[in-house]
Order: structure tokens, then sequence, then C-alpha cells
């Protein structure tokens, strides 16, 4: 049995490593022999078995295959409708850690106890479905880490990096920036911003665009008409994106069975112009990571790279130009996030983690000169704040004769209510005929699993409520329905 | 859950109150963006005002239909009007209110409000293209 197991549960591949006996990660490949599992389910019309990996990629109806389910994760309503039967993302990511659980243990021995990672911008909902569908899967969760600390923790072990690092993840779907101090062993996380919709997948459908709209000039007619081939072009625009990190130009052959085939041309300047704004975007999200932690590019001493989509030569020509200095590439840049999470499965001690978001309630604001009161979202706990944390804020009842106190509590540091998410609600009944300014103390706590839990006292009369965040929805598993599917799944043929 | 909150203002329920310190209306005045005070403070009994309350639900409303961003852009608004950028800014206040727009639509983005993360995904097109148009785009 592996004792300190790593998965990193991605968007459009994932993989399982696990430390060797000499300390070192490494790659567990699946029973088709691969190191990187796409995280692609496809559902047989014919025999109830459920593919995972290239399999459910490469040949199947796409009206039965699920992709990127990932990015579904933080989604309460979305499900997935497969002959009557519903199945939620939680429940599907479950199928690509079973296969993984299934195939590993054939060659590292029975898994159990795992890390998994997850996007840093993963909100609390999407990690608790992350969890779950560990749960389901038949593994046990020690851990959730963010991908590029795992990531962090990998260089560190192999480049020997030291001093404050920025990871750049641009991965499959998202992208991810994390800058932390390495020191020695200890690491110390300072921030970590994520952008969704921002990875390689973008690029494909970029260059399925240019090869469509090539493809409409030579032929007069549409490239796809229908969602197998579009599937099949997005493949080849993957495999193109490939080559362009590679080559100056390419040439690939696209058609289909009604309007014939065309020879598209497409060179990497053409590529890079098309995918500028998203580009540009990254730019901006490092610099939001940079003002955050209040550093510019002179801070950093390294800046390393995790993510396929990494290869390409534009972006690292774009952190060349800002930090001054070429970034460092570990070579394995689509497995270094599995290996890190092996070793954070050791070594999670020595890392100091963040509260990946900011924690508050909405209130009344009111300007202590002018009188003049807002309601605004206030922060209990910042973003950033080292955890396992708990943190107070005071706040006072608006009127007199209040019977109810209703604290919202909200995930999101921005003032304007409309720009953050309310994730849970106490409400706190209180005595009758109480003067306005009644002082109420809200507790929010965060522990390394990133779970919130909060806590609201009325000073006068010490009544409390605590509740943990938990989230509703079609797409929500509560505990019974997770040990139940935990049941049923054993039972599921999974290749 | 949004209208419920709001129920509980009209009903004179209480939302939370904290008291703030700053010139001319900070709280409403400042920066959109800036985090709430660090430390909240006593009221001494003042009621919410019939503005604030029709303030707060005029926001909660404006999260499902009119007056967003995303009814901006369906009105052929330009991405300087959805930005907000006006004649006479610095490329220094631009690049501030830019980089702070960016910070709101990114964590909107991943919302759990459908509505919200289009317009959110929109938003940060706009933004980029303000970003690239008027400030060089990769410039140090």
């Amino acid at each position: 049995m592996a004792d300190f197991v790593g998965i990193d549960l991605g968007t459009s591949t994932s993989a399982l490593a696990y430390l060797r006996s000499d300390g070192n990660p490494e790659i567990v490949p699946n029973a088709d022999g691969e190191r990187l599992t796409p995280s692609v389910v496809y559902f047989d019309k014919h025999e109830d078995i459920k593919l995972v990996g290239s399999a459910a990629r490469d040949g199947g109806d796409p009206d039965r295959t699920i992709h990127f389910i990932k990015n579904q994760m933080d989604n309460p309503d979305y499900t997935v409708e497969m002959d009557g039967e519903k199945w939620t993302p939680t429940e599907i990511s479950a199928m690509i850690l079973a296969k993984l659980k299934r195939d590993c243990a054939n060659i590292i021995g029975e898994v159990n106890d795992v890390v998994i990672t997850v996007p840093a911008n993963f909100n609390e909902m999407a990690r608790r479905s992350t969890i779950a569908a560990g749960r389901i899967a038949g593994l046990n969760v020690k851990r959730i880490v963010n991908e590029p600390t795992a990531a962090a923790l990998y260089y560190a072990h192999t480049q020997s990096i030291q001093g404050r690092t920025m990871v750049y993840d641009l991965g499959g779907g998202t992208l991810d920036i994390t800058i932390l101090e390495v020191e020695g062993k200890n690491y110390r996380i300072l921030t970590s911003e994520g952008a969704r919709r921002l990875g390689g997948t973008n690029f494909d459908e970029i260059i399925l665009d240019l090869y469509a709209a090539q493809y409409r000039k030579m032929n007069g007619a549409e490239l796809f008409q229908d969602e197998r081939q579009r599937r099949r072009i997005l493949n080849a625009s993957e495999d193109a994106k490939k080559m362009l990190s590679k080559l100056r130009q390419i040439t690939d052959t696209v058609g289909n069975d009604t309007d014939g085939i065309a020879r598209v041309e497409l060179t990497r300047e053409m590529f890079e112009e098309a995918i500028g704004r998203l580009l540009t975007r990254t730019v901006m999200l490092v610099e939001q990571a940079l003002a955050s932690v209040s550093l510019v590019p002179g801070d950093i001493d390294n800046v390393v790279l995790v993510g396929g989509s990494t290869r390409m030569p534009r972006v690292r020509d774009l952190l060349k130009k800002i930090f001054g200095s070429a970034p460092r590439s570990c070579g394995n840049v689509d497995e270094c996030v599995a290996l890190g999470a092996a070793l954070f499965a050791k070594h999670s001690a020595s890392v100091q983690e963040i509260c990946n978001h900011g924690y508050g309630t909405l209130a009344l604001v009111e300007n202590i000169e002018t009188g003049e009161e807002s309601f605004k979202n206030t922060v209990v706990i910042p973003k950033n704040t080292p955890i396992p944390c708990a943190e107070t804020q005071t706040y006072v009842t608006s009127e007199d004769d209040e019977r109810i106190i209703e604290v919202e509590i909200t995930q999101g540091e921005d003032d304007d209510p409309r720009y953050v998410d309310i994730v849970g609600r106490i409400t706190l009944e209180v005595p009758p005929n109480r003067p306005a300014g009644c002082e109420v103390s809200v507790t929010y706590s965060y522990d390394e699993n990133q779970r919130v839990r909060a806590l609201v006292v009325d000073e006068r009369t010490k009544k409390s409520k605590e509740v943990a965040v938990t989230y509703d929805g079609a797409g929500v598993l509560s505990d019974a329905q997770i040990e139940e599917r935990r049941a049923q799944f054993e039972r599921i043929h999974i290749e | 859950m949004f209208k419920r909150l709001l129920d509980s203002l009209r009903g004179k329920k209480n939302a939370p109150k904290v008291r703030t310190q700053g010139g001319a209306d900070a709280a409403a005045a400042s920066s959109p963006f800036t985090a709430a005070p660090d430390r909240a403070k006593p009221a001494k009994g003042a009621a919410a005002d019939a503005d604030a309350k029709s303030e707060a639900q005029r926001r909660f409303e404006e999260r499902k239909s009119d007056g967003s961003i995303a009814d901006q852009l369906k009105q052929g608004a330009t991405p300087e009007e959805i930005c907000g950028l006006r004649d006479g800014m610095t490329p220094a206040e631009m690049r501030v209110h830019l980089a702070n727009l960016y910070r709101r639509y990114n964590h909107a983005a991943s919302s759990f409000d459908n509505t919200i993360r289009d317009e959110a995904e929109r938003m940060l097109d706009a933004i980029a293209e303000m970003r690239e148009k008027y400030l060089a785009a990769y410039e140090k």
C-alpha cells in the first residue's frame, strides 16, 4: 500500500503520483499505460460500462461523452442526464478518481489516503465537491491542496528553488498564480489568484475558429455541423497548438463528409495574435497577484512554470518581459502538480497555507462624520490570512426591538454585495424591547481543508449559534447521499 | 436568499451594522472596490433610513435584471462606457481603474449566479480590450 499519494484531478487530464521509499515522487501509469489520464467519461449505450480516459475521449458518441466536468464543480444546479439517470459533477469526477485508484492499485498496492489538488481559485463549494468525489470513489481525502502549492513543492524538491517564488500555472481550464516564500524546507504561501476559463481549452477553441474561418473561405461551407465533427476538429486544434509551440507554421487537413476537405495554414504569429486578448488577461492576473501582496516584479526571485500551456513561446516571452529573466521550467509541466501533491502528502506540515477567499457579512455601514449609511459587504476574514485561522468582527443592531439577527456569510472581498456570493446564513432570535446598538460578534474560522464555520454571539444575552457552511442545489450531494453513492460505486464497472 | 435578506430589512429585523470613519462619505464615495473597514465599531442606535433600504433592495435586484453591465452590452454601449473610462483620465488612473475592475470581475466570474458569471466574462473581455487599446498590454 502506498502511504503518500497525490492526485491532480485536472480539467483536461488527471494523474496520480506516490512517494517512493527514497522520498522521490513518481507518476503511476493507468491501466492503458498512460501517465496522464484524460478527464473524460463516456457512458456506453450497450453495456453498463463507464469509460474513463483516452478511450472515452477518442471514440464515442459525443452526446454520451462528458468533458471538462471540473468546470462545473461549483455549479450547484448542474447535472448530466444519461438514460434517465442524473449524475452530478461530483459523481462524474468520482468516476475519474475511481479509475485512477483502481488502475494504480495494480502497481503500487491499495490506494486509500490521498491528497487531491484543486485550482487556487476554486470556491468553497468546488472544494467540498472535490472531497465528496474522493469519498464516493472510495478514497480518504486527507487534504485538499492548491495546484500551484503542490507544484511549488515539486520545484523546490527537484530544482532547489529558494526565496520569493511565483508559480504560473496555465492548465487546461484555468490560470493560477501563487506567490510564496521558500526558506529551506519551509513554504509560506503569500497569495493565490486564479482565473476561470483561461487555459489550454480556450486556446484550442480559438484555433478551431481560425480553421473554421479558413474552411468557410475555401469551401464556402461550414467546417462542422454537429458536435461529433466539432470534437474531432477540436482535437486537431489541440495538436496544432502543440505543434505551434515548436514550429513557426503548420499545414493541416480538415474537412467533413459533406463538403470535402481543405488544407489550412496557420502560423504562430496568427495564433498569437488571435489569443492576444486572453494573454492580456493572464498579464492582468499576474499584476493582481503582485499587487495583492504589495510586491513588484523585481521582488520575485523565481518564476516557475506549470501546465501544458506554458510551453507556448509567447507565454514565456511575456513573463520574461515582465520579470526581466526567463521563467524556469521543470520540463514535465503536465505532471508536476500530481508529483508535488505526493510530496505534500508527506510534508504538509512544512507548508503555511492561506485563506483563498475573503469571508464576511452584509451590513449597513455608517459613516461617522456624515451619518450616511450604505449597504455593503464587510470582511471578517481577509483573503490571504494564514490558516487555520479565526477572526471576529463586532457589529451592532441597527434598530430598536430587533428580534431576529440575521447574518449572511459572504465569500469575496468586494464591498458591493452584488459581487460576492452568499454561502451561508445564521438566524439568531433575541429577546424583545432592546434598543438599537446591541453588540453582536461574528466569528469565522477556516481550517486546513478550507472549511468555513461561523459563530454568531449576541453579547448582551450570550446567546449564540454556530454553523458550518453547506450548500444546497440539485448538483449538491448530502452526506447520506455520498455514502449511498460510495456503496453504489463499488459495483459500477469503470474502465 | 437575497429576497429574505431584504424582507428582513423591511420587516425591521436587522442587518448587522458597522461604523466607519472617513472624509465626505468615505463609505459611499470611496472606490467601490475598497475593502470594508478592518475594525467594526458600535453604532449608537441610528435606525437604517429608507434610502439605505431601497439602495440595498436596488442592488440586489440589479443582480438579476435592469441596470446590469450585461444590459449595457446588449444596448450597444462601447467598451469605454462599460468600463467607465472618462476623457481626461491619465494612463496611471486608467491603469488603476482597469486593475480594480479586473479584480472585481475576475472574482465575479466564479459567482454562483450565472447572470453575474456571464456578465463578468464579457466585462473581462472589455477590460482586456481597453488595456490593449489605451495602455501597452504588456508593458511593465
